[in-house]
């Protein structure tokens, strides 16, 4: 069952390569070769959190790596199919191929396209194209920002409509819904997160200048799943201490370890200026999390000047929670199982914060018209308690990591 | 390699006569259609949304092909700094991301100018660049991007 969407592309591929010459149908690709290293064993590295290990010091070619496959069917005049099954290094350790993207798109005038069925996910700038590393000028997108995005793609339908103005100048407006159909790893060895079902809502518009690219978005998600086992039943156990030690504050904080229906809303704008060698990358979202997880506030900014073929770059990131789920202590009096509990909550609880910046130094070389090479320095210095964004992250650790890249993407 | 129109015109008369009333500047890119296009002209914005992928159909509302020569690499060059004045690597990085989030299809690519008059020539929806003084009667002028 796992290998679908790779035997349908192939079937597909198969069956059509005797019909090359019509020109109805299109097949290309995109990919990654990438490897990674961290100046530091006490934390590993993670790119987005549906990777469930990270880069440590020795070479890591999971963390960037990735291939893309798509096909894209002229059927009408105003209807055409795409489909993309992408592999990467996902939630369950291995590079199991997903359909990232299979819709019916519908254009019946110029500027308007209505599309029906596996979509990406552009909660914010360049989130569905989180993948295609040719299209971005970093190595990655930056992780303190893309990195806790829960969900890439979604089963439902959007409307985009655009609209030429004034001088070489154009708006565009989009609305989008439909239902999630990931999965996420979790700090559990072997257990997934289920995000099946999940609701996604949103708007967007985007103004597009002769340089300029501006983006406002708002996005929701609405939790339809439970938690895993794990954390269900150290709910049950907190119930327990609460009933014990009656404490309702500790009543209410098990009340509220509760997945299903949580809301979470995503406000972002961002822009984009290109004018002769200069680009210029400025973003910022702020992530409401209801009563459960952190309320997120993050940002980039990226300055980039081409010389030739080369792009030399300077990027700079940051996420805060604004209000940090807290600290608890050991549960006074209750022996080893309460503080293996207490240890238990405060796990749970400290993975939803996450607090750090990143400031990277890269380059990319367009060394040629369908690859391009990238290297990256990355700084990161993050408060070592607040640990959404890491796997393993070890006591001592002080915070600080520095990761060394190199990526080759192409397109074809 | 640029040339004077009174030049082009004292070198080679026949191809001028070719031309017909179109006065164009050798040398220069000029934008042409399909006959049956319903299209007499385009403005630089126009032609802008077409190549870039925001618009998909031409004014008369038949849909629109783009076709782009991808050979020599200096031609598509300075074919895009011309239009939108953006490096190939820029033009190349921005449809990798309008392509594979399904947004649109970039220009179909030929390899030389015959192919792009033959395309626009033999599709009505066609719209493609090439070399002015290569313009023959097959094939409608409706821009001229050296100006």
């Amino acid at each position: 069952m796992r290998m679908k969407p790779w035997a349908a592309l192939t079937v597909v591929s198969l069956t059509l390569t005797a019909q090359e010459a019509d020109s109805k149908w299109r097949f290309s690709g995109f990919g990654t070769l990438g490897l990674a290293s961290n100046s530091t064993d006490l934390v590993e590295y993670s790119r987005e959190l549906s990777q469930p290990r990270g880069t440590s010091r020795s070479l890591n070619a999971k963390l960037d790596s990735r291939l893309g496959l798509q096909v894209n069917v002229d059927l009408s005049e105003d209807f055409s199919f795409v489909g993309q099954v992408v592999s990467k290094y996902r939630y369950d350790g291995t590079f199991t191929p997903d359909l990232s993207w299979a819709f019916l798109s519908y254009a019946p005038t110029s500027g308007v396209q209505v599309r029906a069925g596996r979509l990406g996910w552009d909660v914010f700038q360049l989130s569905d194209t989180r993948n295609v590393g040719y299209s971005n000028l970093w190595v990655r997108p930056p992780v303190d920002f893309y990195g806790p995005l829960q969900v890439s793609s979604m089963d439902g339908g959007d409307v985009a409509w655009t609209t030429p103005f004034g001088e070489g100048q154009s708006l565009r407006l989009k609305v989008s819904a439909g239902q999630v159909w990931e999965k996420l790893p979790t700090s559990f060895p072997g257990v997934v997160q289920e995000l099946k079902g999940g609701k996604l809502l949103g708007a967007l518009a985007e103004y597009q200048g002769e340089n300029l690219n501006f983006r406002v978005a708002y996005m929701r998600f609405r939790t339809a799943q439970d938690f895993i086992a794990p954390v269900a039943s150290l709910r049950e156990g907190v119930y327990a201490f609460a009933t014990l030690l009656n404490d309702p504050g500790l009543a209410r904080q098990a009340d509220a370890m509760v997945f299903k229906d949580q809301v979470f809303q995503y406000y972002s704008a961002g822009l984009n200026w290109q004018q002769g060698p200069l680009r210029i990358d400025a973003v910022g979202a702020r992530v409401n999390s209801g009563a459960l997880f952190s309320t997120l506030n993050a940002g980039y900014a990226s300055v980039g000047y081409r010389v030739g073929a080369v792009v030399p770059y300077l990027l700079a990131s940051r996420i805060a929670t604004a209000n940090p789920a807290p600290y608890v202590g050991a549960l006074p009096g209750l022996g080893p199982q309460g503080a293996a509990v207490a240890e238990g909550i405060q796990r749970f609880l400290t993975n939803s914060n996450a607090d750090q910046n990143t400031v990277a130094l890269g380059l990319r070389w367009d060394f040629h018209p369908k690859a391009a090479l990238k290297v990256q320095v990355d700084r990161a210095s993050a408060d070592p308690k607040a640990t959404m964004l890491w796997p393993e992250p070890k006591p001592a650790w002080n915070g600080k990591a520095t990761v060394s890249s190199v990526v080759l993407d192409f397109v074809f | 390699m640029r040339h004077s129109p009174l030049r082009m015109m004292c070198f080679s008369p026949l191809l001028m006569a070719m031309l017909g009333a179109t006065a164009l500047a050798a040398g220069e890119p000029v934008v042409i259609v399909n006959l049956q296009s319903g299209v007499e002209k385009l403005s630089r914005d126009e032609v802008t949304n077409l190549f870039m992928g925001r618009q998909k159909r031409l004014p008369s509302g038949i849909v629109a092909l783009p076709v782009e020569q991808a050979q020599p690499v200096a031609t598509r060059a300075r074919f895009y700094l011309l239009l939108v004045k953006k490096d190939l690597p820029d033009i190349n990085a921005y449809w990798a991301r309008l392509f594979f989030s399904g947004q649109a299809q970039p220009p179909r690519q030929v390899n030389s100018a015959a192919e792009v008059l033959e395309l626009v020539a033999g599709n009505k929806g066609a719209i493609g660049v090439v070399d002015g003084a290569l313009v023959d009667r097959r094939v409608r002028v409706v821009l001229d991007l050296g100006r």
